[in-house]
């Protein structure tokens, strides 16, 4: 009687179970979602690792063999890396040099970017509207075009050519500051603040002054209160910030090209680049999944740190105020001139430059003769540019700035949303397997090198998809939507971090109280989280924007040569020495970001407020 | 909870076991060359006809039209616009759209479309550096060479081997004529690595990419090394004593030089600027592309080539390909014929490349106004299987120095 009962039971509950199970929309969309993850960011890394394993043609005259070896099983590749006399130059020396830009960019980034959030958003500074505006800029600012600011303000005789701005002063420059790790770390500081910037202010925008009043009742002190209210409440974002900051600082390529050859600073991504450029595919995709372990492993000890928390929430039930805290008497003025003397120097100062050099007829001759419009709006002149007229005359300029606005606009909207969801299951999982899985795949395509996840991706949907003989995707190539695709995966990371620290705060109690009164999920979703995270879609569309405008190595692979956009024009011109017209390239493209981010700002702000005084 | 965890698992293990099953039939081979007919050639090689050297522009022309009237050019240059354009004019039926991309892109934007059956590029300008193409790409018959016997006439056979060469750039070693005005401060190899030019060398990193990789191999192959050793002997008058390591004079150059800190930058062009400017008290000098030469009048720079002695190095031979199984055969080879200065005195194609710090392969069209002969250059011969099979080697000397 009683085995019998038991089955009984067993199987009615395991019946339960997956009616619970499949009908609820939570569950389907985690399972897509882990599915499209594993199917667009697992394979290709598997590529990738398979490929690290498999002899290529070009190694045949270092290991020897036959052509009838080619493919096949090889260790030689990471034993050269991990175990061989040139471990040393080529992977250990630059690795300690990558973690060490990594760790120190990411705390001067995170501090910097905190301060500026914090002050925009809870402090009474003056000429907020202008502030937050110009905070954003250097991240709109390629870090190429910060380098070269770099070099032409601190350059020694070492490097030759006209000196320096500070040299011509008489001013003798270190060469410890002019080249080398900190001079690389503090351009990578004013580039990346931003990722922290963007995501503490919206963490900060969404708390309940009450919170921090209801401290001030209870006698706490400013300090006190910073420390001990606001700070755990940001947490998440800042988090969130230390891995997009340490990862891309880790996995960037630009910067230390330029300020770091000089006195021969390598790191890991310039070694990557370097096997890259050299046709050393093996050993470039190596140095990639050593990386990823790395960035995995942050990932890993920042899901160990949300984790032993118990909630976040600050999106709550009841109405949010938001009272600003005063900067006192001395505070206030000086502070603002501080910060109105960085604005001057760290962003007005670049995009002058870029503006000036952009109409000249000569480079690097500043004079009243030689100031020119011709790069803009000139008549085709054979002398000048061998005959290409100014951008606003020339057909490829308007095609490009139509692609890359269809791409980025396309893009940008795309991949915030799935970011969100993305970042809604992160949270929602969060502690649990599901949750931790789709964290970490979703950080992948961020440090697979562009060249390789384009080239990647341009091998699998060039031919139709099939599973059982049912073609579930076309041939992509030379569509519109594999650059799309492409795009929003190698931008997920973005997207992805920006929606989970925005998810982490909406209490879950809202989404429960909806459920007892009936809504699904899909009505939750769109009426109750949405709503609540505009600031941080806005965010997240904001840092997907952004980097898309910018890419170039990812879609050059994908692209046919019909479809350029503008980065690819600019380095056309670039290549064509006609740096100036491909200023007025990267003017434009800075251009459009900065509008669509004032557009983004004015009005998601103002919704924003709505909705709390709401 | 526990169970529905356990069920969701397998759920999602199963469904990734369909995915990934699924996408499998997605990535094997390629449109690699399918069967050989009884021809003894693939079905491609027989409707492109792609051996057939005596066309001539008209034959080819007409076929370029019916086969669609399009032809799509990759190249590592610039100026590839200039040439579409060119073609466009004199071949008005057919669409010439040129894609400017860098060798690094260019080679693996051409490979994976190849592998899989996408025939974009028709036909391809690059240099093969350290040989690779030829081995790997020509070789496998992935790169076809179109030889057409009028110009090639005019080419000296010993470019010819392993490529369709288009013209011929160097790695020069400039100074500044300013700062410098009786002459090149440096004209033996050996300077270089003497104490007063320490920190005083610009160049591209040789680990940075396959050209200056290439450049180095090409001291320590064929009789280079002994004629360094000699130009040692000449300058100091006393023999060259090979470091530890150091198999032959070449290495023992390489190493000389690493030690005197040569001071790498991101382009060539930076480098010609650094050397070039002018009003400099203590200029540096460096090594650079040639063509940069090109830029000096437009920029006013005082920029000046050395000859050095016993070499300059070998040279990078810019060179031209079609590509397997592409769908414009006829058109590809009436291109390349245009980029090569063509044969009926109409040389539109090739002009874009004449310029200075740029040598012509052909004898019978002369190099830019000004230019120095290139046979009064001391150039090392380039042999591409030599390059190739000792570039790893010499890579890893390089990167093992520090």
């Amino acid at each position: 009687m009683k085995p019998q009962e038991q089955t009984y039971s067993k199987s009615r509950r395991l019946k339960n179970q997956i009616k619970a199970v499949v009908t609820n929309p939570y569950n389907i969309i985690v399972l897509v979602a882990i599915v499209l993850l594993v199917y667009l960011i697992v394979l290709p890394l598997l590529d990738m690792i398979t490929t690290t394993f498999e002899l290529a043609q070009r190694d045949l005259r270092a290991v020897g063999g036959t052509m009838d070896d080619v493919g096949t099983f090889t260790l030689y590749y990471w034993q050269r890396l991990l175990a061989s006399e040139l471990s040393w130059t080529m992977l250990i020396k630059p690795l300690i040099n990558s973690l060490t830009i990594g760790v120190c960019v990411s705390v001067c980034a995170i501090l910097l970017g905190s301060i500026l959030a914090w002050l925009m958003v809870r402090s009474d500074l003056p000429f907020k509207k202008f502030f937050s505006l110009a905070v954003i800029i250097p991240y709109m600012i390629p870090s190429w075009c910060k380098s070269q600011a770099w070099l032409s303000m601190f350059k020694t005789s070492r490097l030759g050519g006209a000196p320096g701005f500070m040299a011509s002063l008489g001013l003798d420059v270190p060469e410890w500051l002019a080249y080398g790790p900190i001079a690389i770390i503090i351009v990578l500081t004013l580039h990346y603040y931003a990722y922290t910037y963007l995501l503490v202010s919206s963490a900060l925008d969404s708390i309940n002054s009450e919170l921090e009043e209801m401290g001030e009742i209870q006698g706490a002190g400013k300090a006190m209160i910073l420390r001990r209210i606001t700070l755990p409440l940001v947490l998440p974002a800042i988090l969130s910030a230390v891995i997009l900051t340490f990862s891309k600082a880790i996995g960037t390529f630009g910067t230390i090209n330029y300020l770091g050859s000089p006195v021969q600073y390598y790191t890991l991504s310039s070694q990557l680049y370097m096997n890259s450029k050299s046709q050393n595919t093996q050993t470039a995709f190596a140095m990639a999944i050593l990386m990823i372990i790395i960035a995995s492993i942050a990932v890993f000890i920042n899901q160990k740190l949300i984790g032993s928390r118990k909630s976040y929430a600050t999106i709550g039930g009841k109405g949010g105020r938001s009272t600003l805290i005063g900067l006192g008497k001395v505070g206030k003025p000086v502070i603002t001139v501080v910060l109105l003397a960085f604005f001057a120097v760290g962003i007005i100062m670049p995009i002058v430059i870029l503006i000036l050099e952009s109409c000249m007829l000569k480079e690097g001759i500043y004079s009243l003769e030689n100031f020119t419009l011709h790069y803009w709006i000139g008549d085709p002149d054979p002398k000048i540019m061998e005959g290409m007229p100014g951008i606003f005359q020339n057909e490829d300029f308007i095609n490009s700035l139509l692609n890359s606005l269809r791409l980025t606009l396309v893009n940008g909207v795309f991949g915030t949303i799935f970011g969100q969801l993305l970042g809604y299951i992160t949270a929602k999982g969060r502690g649990k397997l599901h949750g931790k899985l789709v964290e970490q795949l979703v950080f992948i395509p961020y440090l697979i090198p562009s060249v390789a996840f384009g080239g990647i991706y341009l091998s699998m949907f060039s031919k139709p998809q099939t599973l059982f003989g049912v073609t579930l995707v076309p041939a992509l190539y030379g569509t519109f939507a594999l650059l799309t695709l492409v795009s929003v995966v190698k931008h997920l990371p973005f997207a992805a971090r920006a929606g989970t620290s925005n998810m982490l705060q909406i209490s879950g109690e809202l989404e429960e109280a909806a459920t007892i009164e009936g809504a699904g999920f899909f009505r939750r979703f769109v009426k109750i989280v949405f709503p609540l995270s505009k600031g941080g879609f806005i965010s997240g569309f904001m840092l997907i924007f952004v980097s898309i405008m910018k890419e170039l190595d990812l879609i050059i692979l994908i692209m046919t040569p019909t479809t350029s956009t503008l980065p690819y024009l600019a380095f056309t011109y670039q290549n064509g020495n006609s740096p100036q017209a491909s200023n007025c390239v990267a003017i434009v493209m800075f251009a459009i970001v900065f509008l669509v981010y004032a557009i983004a700002n004015l009005s998601g702000k103002a919704d924003l407020a709505k909705s709390m005084a709401g | 909870m526990l169970k529905h965890k356990k069920l969701l698992s397998l759920l999602l293990a199963a469904t990734m076991l369909f995915t990934v099953t699924g996408c499998g039939g997605g990535t094997d081979d390629g449109g690699a060359a399918g069967d050989t007919g009884e021809s003894g050639l693939t079905e491609w090689e027989e409707t492109a006809n792609i051996y057939a050297t005596d066309e001539t522009d008209e034959e080819l022309y007409e076929q370029a039209i019916a086969e669609g009237g399009e032809v799509t050019l990759y190249s590592i240059s610039s100026r590839c616009g200039k040439v579409a354009e060119a073609f466009t004019a004199k071949y008005p039926e057919i669409e010439c759209t040129a894609f400017d991309i860098s060798t690094n892109e260019l080679l693996e934007k051409v490979t994976r479309e190849h592998e899989a059956g996408q025939y974009v590029a028709d036909v391809v300008h690059i240099k093969d550096q350290d040989g690779s193409l030829y081995n790997e790409y020509v070789q496998n018959k992935i790169f076809y060479l179109y030889q057409p016997a009028d110009i090639f006439s005019h080419i000296d056979p010993s470019y010819t081997e392993t490529a369709t060469p288009l013209y011929i750039e160097l790695t020069q070693l400039f100074y500044n004529a300013e700062a410098y005005p009786d002459g090149s401060p440096i004209t033996n190899i050996w300077q270089l690595t003497e104490p007063q030019w320490k920190g005083k060398i610009l160049m591209q990193n040789p680990l940075d990419n396959l050209s200056w990789g290439s450049w180095i191999t090409g001291f320590c192959v064929g009789d280079v090394p002994d004629q360094l050793a000699a130009a040692y002997e000449e300058l100091y008058g006393e023999a060259l004593v090979l470091s530890d390591g150091c198999e032959n004079a070449g290495y023992e150059f390489l190493k000389r030089l690493h030690d005197n800190e040569p001071i790498y930058t991101s382009s060539s062009d930076e480098i010609a600027e650094a050397v070039g400017t002018p009003g400099q008290s203590d200029p540096p000098v460096g090594f650079s592309a040639s063509s940069k030469l090109r830029k000096n009048e437009d920029n006013g720079w005082v920029l000046a080539p050395v000859n050095l002695y016993p070499t300059t190095g070998i040279p990078a031979i810019n060179t031209l390909y079609v590509v397997e199984g592409c769908e414009h055969p006829a058109a590809a080879k009436l291109l390349i014929r245009f980029m090569m200065g063509g044969i009926d005195g109409d040389t539109s194609g090739y002009e874009p490349f004449n310029t200075l710090g740029g040598w012509p392969v052909r004898d019978d069209i002369e190099p830019a106004e000004g230019s120095t002969p290139y046979s009064e250059l001391n150039v090392s011969p380039f042999d591409p299987d030599e390059i190739y099979v000792t570039y790893n080697t010499v890579r890893d000397f390089w990167q093992m120095l520090g």
